[in-house]
């Protein structure tokens, strides 16, 4: 019964943290903590739609060179952010520019490209190889057929790779708070060295929500983006990725 | 699973625990010959480069020792011993104190002669004393650099008072509400900073983020080495803001033999917060083992 009362006890603890007005005012309040967060994680997700959902696409249209880009973005993937960001953050020209902004953008960016890039690319060389000669024999040129047949078609491709970057990039910028960038990372740091689980706590109950509600977002963009014949599913449960129709009925 | 299966195997594991519990007590005995000291430390290299000289010396002293290997924080450790499962653990005084009184930095533990036996009142409950204290401080300081110092004439904390409000502070993210800290700086020192640049905890970050121009005044440890290596100015804590964070050993008092405690006050007698200092720069800087530059240092030392 002593573990039970000691999480019950606990739960209040956190439930009180929540519920103090001094830490939702201020500068280091929740809300000011929060926008922090986002802003930082859109600017990182921008940045990296930007670099790699740009490379993506050309690569994905072009079919050349795809495969060591995704491969090199990848291997990218094992570099360890927390590593990346201290070592930023000391060299001296980059240092703590921003509070902090610049290193913690550098090093999330890093993170967020791979996704991004490999979903794009993938998204891009799925379009059916009909569909594309069909657009080219309709006279449509390659930026035409790009921009009109072939990225509609690796939307949710795409989207994917964006909502998989964006729940890493809010969760792991977290670590921003290391660099002097205050964010909800700094509750949870501060709570640790403190020995104040109950302040840890309830900062990774904030970065987990916020990570859900992102989550959740980019689902309803996801399907607003996706063109309507897509969305719907055939009786057999594949998607008609081949099939175009003006109407939005399955074709 | 029939009933009888099902009895049979309760009766074996029954027999099994009450066995392990059997192996696990007979090392812990507290009989006349020198029973099997283990020793835990928190994941600090200091803590765990001074675990490795109590291994070294009480085995010079004739006791089978086990050293663990970094147990975790200070919220793992220290029930650990309270738990007997460790025997022994070297800790900081002052803030020992602060931890077994709910985190809230206690007044004895500004100053070692209170903060030790007030030590060993909270711990005494649980059959742990604290052993007399080394040489070694490692509490926090606040740094300058050499040009910093010589332009606003800073020697000790109290000498920022006409400063303060032009310089940036640096420290770790819990520094604007920590009693030891920002407001510690205010309430005593009368310290009014510019602004606060929230940084690891005397790691890396802080050293770079004072080199390169970011903060001007930063929170570092006066043992890890780095005022001395990068020519820093510690400023003095004329007001002693900070605590008396000596290094002592915290021990279960069935292990507290004379053989031991002597053993561990010769250590004691020989560990400055200079000759700490050197040995973290070892593992920092140069990476090396704590195990390594312990028993080199305690060589060095005659003291193994």
């Amino acid at each position: 019964m002593e573990v039970w009362d000691h999480f019950r006890h606990f739960v209040a603890s956190v439930a009180a943290w929540f519920t103090t007005s001094a830490h939702w005012t201020g500068s280091s309040g929740i809300p000011q903590l929060v926008w922090k967060q986002v802003l930082l994680s859109v600017a990182v997700v921008a940045g990296a739609v930007l670099i790699g959902g740009g490379l993506g696409l050309i690569l994905g249209h072009t079919g050349k060179g795809g495969l060591v880009a995704v491969n090199a973005a990848n291997a990218a993937r094992a570099v360890p952010s927390l590593a990346l960001l201290t070592l930023f953050a000391i060299l001296p020209a980059i240092a703590l520019t921003g509070n902090g902004f610049l290193a913690a953008f550098l090093a999330l960016v890093i993170l967020a490209i791979p996704p991004i890039l490999t979903n794009t690319y993938v998204g891009m060389r799925e379009v059916d190889a009909d569909v594309r000669d069909a657009a080219r024999a309709m006279g449509l040129t390659g930026g035409q057929r790009l921009t009109q047949v072939e990225l509609p078609l690796a939307i949710p491709f795409i989207m994917a790779g964006i909502r998989t970057a964006s729940i890493e990039v809010v969760a792991t910028s977290t670590l921003a708070a290391y660099v002097s960038y205050t964010d909800l990372g700094t509750p949870i740091i501060a709570g640790l060295n403190t020995n104040n689980s109950v302040e840890a706590f309830a900062g990774a109950v904030l970065v987990a929500a916020l990570a859900g509600i992102v989550a959740g977002l980019l689902g309803i963009l996801q399907r607003a983006l996706t063109p309507s014949p897509l969305r719907r599913r055939t009786r057999t449960g594949l998607l008609p990725a081949g099939r175009l129709t003006t109407t939005g009925a399955p074709a | 699973m029939s009933t009888r299966r099902l009895l049979l195997s309760t009766a074996a594991l029954a027999v099994a625990a009450l066995g392990l519990a059997a192996c696990g007590s007979s090392s812990r005995a507290t009989g006349t010959s020198k029973p099997t000291i283990t020793i835990g430390s928190t994941n600090f290299e200091e803590q765990e480069i001074v675990a490795n000289m109590y291994g070294d010396v009480l085995t010079k002293a004739g006791y089978p020792v086990k050293v663990e290997p970094p147990l975790g924080t200070r919220a793992v450790v220290v029930p650990a011993i309270e738990h007997n499962q460790i025997d022994i653990e070297p800790d900081y005084a002052a803030s020992l104190l602060g931890y077994l009184h709910g985190g809230t930095p206690q007044p004895a533990g500004g100053d070692i002669t209170t903060a030790v036996p007030a030590d060993r009142q909270a711990l005494s409950q649980f059959g742990v004393t604290v052993l007399p204290p080394s040489q070694a401080l490692d509490t926090n300081v606040f740094a300058v650099t050499k040009d910093t110092a010589s332009k606003y004439h800073l020697t000790t904390l109290s000498s920022l008072k006409s400063s303060a409000s032009q310089l940036t502070l640096g420290g770790p993210p819990e520094c604007p509400t920590f009693a030891g800290c920002e407001p510690g700086l205010q309430k005593v020192h009368g310290l009014n900073f510019a602004g606060f640049k929230s940084l690891d905890e005397a790691g890396p970050l802080s050293v770079a983020a004072l080199k390169n121009g970011e903060v001007q005044v930063v929170e570092l440890f006066s043992s890890d080495g780095n005022v001395e290596s990068n020519n820093f100015v510690a400023l003095t804590d004329d007001k002693h803001l900070e605590g008396a964070d000596y290094i002592v050993p915290v021990v279960r008092k069935s292990v507290d033999q004379p053989a031991l405690a002597t053993a561990l006050a010769e250590l004691n007698a020989k560990l400055t917060t200079d000759a700490i200092a050197k040995l973290n720069l070892e593992v920092t800087q140069q990476k090396q083992q704590p195990a390594a530059v312990a028993s080199s240092w305690l060589k060095s030392q005659g003291l193994t």
